[in-house]
């Protein structure tokens, strides 16, 4: 039965000589597993097509959707970390895969007449794929990819004569943008694949035509490719497969850094490891010698690859190529392992690798305490999020006089600092320490370079120094608790009621030990019987919500303000000098009231609104 | 040097059982191969089925499914169309309230509120309402509805125009918005 509908079949197709020739092709020596390499990449570029199609289905090429596609499909698609895995360590696999089998048909001779044609046509293979690893690496338009690409890019405008022009038609425009995602997508889903296929066939069908070039003397008896070599080959591809889904498995999928932004630096911008041995060389070719190292060395070497099969008619010339192949390899590695050495010994390096691992963690983290990614792009995420920015804007606006000592996110004074260190800000170990060290160099002592002794010889200076001696312990903590209560500060425990009515009553009144801080300081309770109303002296800053965002903000906005330092002032204003938004950034960094998932620790989950 | 292809396994005859076994493993081998990618890959072709997603999937909040639409002073006697704004969810995207979808309300009393689709429920067009005619009519297949959405006893729709849940809390009409599917003579809602 089944045969004669094969019979059939065989009638209309001819299929039974078409699997004949495919199958029944003899190798002279044996099978031998030095073979399977262009079977593995045969394979591994299957592999690519399966996956990529998959992928394909929920990419998205432009600006706003590239990195936040990716991100979807690695995050919600259901075993789109595995998927987007594959396709990534499989590319690593290919180029390895690549070099095994160049080194196999050189070493083995293969390359030499009547093989010429089909050496230049892998030759035009390997380009392809190098083609397609670097196209791939900008799709998902994280920090890795731009910065990385932007380098290939310049590379090319650097291309003597067609340089500017080459670049431009590479970018899509002057600058990275829409169409240079575009642009990459076509090539790396569609035109280089396309090339691939279509050199592949001839690559194949040229090799069919000449079969296996066997070592002299053969080995062993002859074989058939079914089933003695699709067996290797079988295996030797199984063995590819488990140890692309060992590396899969290991590292969870492949990763996905912070969305590309042209105006955050990314110190950490790296090429795959495949092209870290030309990162590397272009180092020893500064200033205009670069294109040495970037058209002239690889163009020589690419040359030479061509004419292998020519010098290789000499006995010693194959010699010759097959000791230049294997230094090529050689050199190639070594100078892979300089770059990665100079790189684990670069501290500046570290730094910043560690610096966009954290960007990459929190981009994730606010778009699952949002929900989903607005539509401007999830890069607008990073750049309003007070975590990211507090200290940049910190170091770039407050930093010049201000210093942030903190064990978490310290930021240093730019130049000599000249007012107080607010690391520790609106916390209970600020108030201890205002209230007992007013006029030390960590405090308002910074001050005297500008303000000379203003601060440190005035009125708060000198009820410190009279308090210091008198007040007893548990006053000094009454106080702070009461402060605290003020604060709110986020990373702190909620002040004990008993200590802060008895702060309140300190505050209020004062004891026998110092004068009440209401003599000077306004801190407004409502109904309260001691604090309802304005402080009779009010000459020092209203303290009501003390340390809190509100009275931050209000305070950064205009420190001279009645309300505050009055005339005695010596903060710039930064209600106008700054936007409101970048305000709003540093005060909530500075209380540390960021944006975070609930913890045990802090039991409270603060989530930014959605719409 | 070319042209090897021999039709004939080298030294004559090969053993069959060793043949017969390597064709077995490689077919097993290189059969389990293809698995993991084309897996991995089904599983976005088929992403869109899973529950999780079509929750997450499209329009955002409302309480219990009910959008706040107009105030109750806009309606009047005579249908008219409104917006409706809601927030919705595209994949990764999370849309701000925007237009999502429109309703025709009309006023039966003083108080009360009737509700009825934008969308054919013969083929899913976007129905008119002639002032007129006192009706609705759709532009596609002419099929026409009365004031209060049934049917014309010629029309190519199967049943009446699609009436919404509606509610008037302190003076706001509040809509239950859901799309049915266009064509059956049942009313059944979509997702």
């Amino acid at each position: 039965m089944i045969t004669s509908l094969i019979n059939w079949l065989d009638n209309r197709t001819g299929i039974r000589d078409l699997m004949h020739e495919a199958l029944y092709e003899r190798v002279p020596g044996g099978a031998r597993w030095r073979y399977v390499w262009g079977s593995t990449l045969v394979f591994t570029f299957a592999i690519q097509v399966i996956t990529g199609f998959a992928l394909w289905m929920s990419y998205s090429p432009s600006t706003q959707t590239a990195w936040e596609s990716v991100y979807y499909i690695q995050n919600e698609m259901l075993w789109g970390w595995v998927l987007r895995g594959i396709h990534h360590f499989t590319a690593q696999a290919m180029i390895v895969l690549l070099a095994l089998h160049l080194m196999q048909v050189v070493i083995d001779g293969a390359y030499k007449a009547p093989r010429e044609v089909n050496f230049w046509l892998g030759l035009v293979l390997f380009k392809i794929t190098l083609g397609l690893s670097l196209t791939g690496y900008l799709l998902p338009w994280d920090q890795k990819g731009y910065w990385a690409t932007k380098v290939a890019t310049s590379i090319a405008g650097s291309t003597p004569v067609v340089g500017s022009q080459l670049q431009l038609i590479a970018v899509g425009g002057p600058d990275y943008g829409n169409h240079t995602l575009t642009r990459f997508f076509a090539l790396h889903a569609g035109i280089l694949p396309a090339l691939l296929v279509g050199f592949l066939v001839l690559h194949i069908a040229v090799f069919r035509r000449h079969g296996i070039h066997p070592a002299n003397p053969l080995h062993k008896p002859d074989e058939m490719f079914w089933p003695d070599q699709v067996l290797k080959d079988a295996i030797a591809c199984f063995a590819v497969l488990a140890t692309i889904l060992f590396l899969v498995w290991r590292s969870h999928g492949a990763e996905l850094g912070a969305p590309s932004d042209p105006t955050e630096p990314y110190s950490a911008a790296r090429p795959e490891w495949y092209f870290l041995f030309l990162f590397q060389l272009l180092k020893y070719f500064p200033g205009e010698s670069k294109v040495i190292a970037t058209h002239y060395i690889p163009g020589a070497i690419g040359l030479f690859m061509v004419l292998m099969p020519f010098v290789g008619n000499w006995k010693l010339g194959h010699r010759f190529n097959v000791v230049f192949t294997l230094a090529l390899v050689a050199g190639a590695g070594y100078l892979t392992w300089q770059a990665i050495d100079a790189d684990n010994k670069n501290e500046h390096f570290a730094h910043a690798v560690h610096d966009a691992e954290v960007k990459g963690e929190r981009v994730q983290e606010l778009i699952e305490l949002r929900g989903s990614i607005p539509p401007e792009g999830a890069v607008t995420l990073l750049r309003g999020d007070s975590l990211t920015q507090g200290p940049v804007l910190f170091a770039r606006h407050c930093g010049v006089c201000h210093a942030y000592s903190s064990k978490e996110f310290p930021v240093a004074c730019t130049s000599e600092p000249s007012a107080p260190d607010l690391g520790e800000f609106g916390t209970r170990a600020w108030t201890r320490g205002i209230l007992t060290e007013f006029a030390s160099a960590k405090y308002f002592g910074s001050t005297t370079k500008a303000h000379g002794d203003k601060f440190t010889d005035g009125e708060m200076a000198g009820w410190v120094k009279d308090a210091k001696s008198k007040i007893k312990p548990e006053e000094l903590e009454a106080l702070i608790e009461f402060m605290a209560s003020q604060s709110q500060h986020a990373s702190e425990q909620p002040p004990s009621f008993e200590k802060e009515s008895q702060g309140k009553k300190l505050f209020a009144t004062g004891s026998d030990n110092f004068g009440a801080c209401f003599d000077c300081h306004t801190l407004k309770i409502k109904n309260d019987p001691d604090l309802a109303e304005e402080s009779a002296g009010n000459t020092g800053p209203d303290l009501t919500g003390y340390g809190s965002k509100a009275w931050l903000k209000e305070f950064i906005s205009n420190p001279g303000h009645k309300r505050f330092y009055k005339e005695k002032n010596g903060m710039p204003a930064f209600a106008g000098r700054l936007p409101e938004r970048e305000i709003d950034m540093i005060v909530e960094w500075m209380t540390r009231s960021w944006p975070r998932a609930a913890t045990p620790e802090n039991g409270q989950a603060e989530k930014q609104g959605g719409h | 040097m070319s042209k090897p292809n021999a039709s004939v396994p080298p030294g004559g005859e090969t053993p069959p059982r060793r043949g017969f076994v390597k064709g077995f493993l490689s077919i097993l081998f290189g059969g389990l191969l293809p698995v993991p990618p084309i897996v991995a890959g089904l599983g976005s072709l088929f992403n869109p089925l899973r529950p999780s997603v079509q929750k997450k999937q499209g329009i955002v909040g409302g309480d219990d499914g009910m959008f706040a639409i107009t105030n109750l002073d806009s309606v009047t006697a005579e249908p008219r169309q409104f917006t409706v704004v809601a927030a919705r969810n595209d994949a990764w995207t999370g849309y701000p309230p925007g237009p999502i979808g429109a309703v025709y309300l009309q006023k039966t009393s003083d108080t009360e509120v009737r509700c009825l689709q934008v969308e054919c429920p013969h083929l899913g067009c976007a129905v008119d309402y002639d002032t007129s005619k006192k009706g609705f009519h759709c532009p596609c297949h002419d099929s026409d509805f009365s004031v209060d959405g049934k049917r014309s006893e010629k029309s190519p729709s199967a049943r009446d125009l699609d009436s919404l849940v509606c509610e008037v809390r302190d003076g706001q009409v509040f809509v239950k918005f859901q799309k049915f599917v266009a064509g059956p003579a049942e009313k059944i809602p979509t997702a």
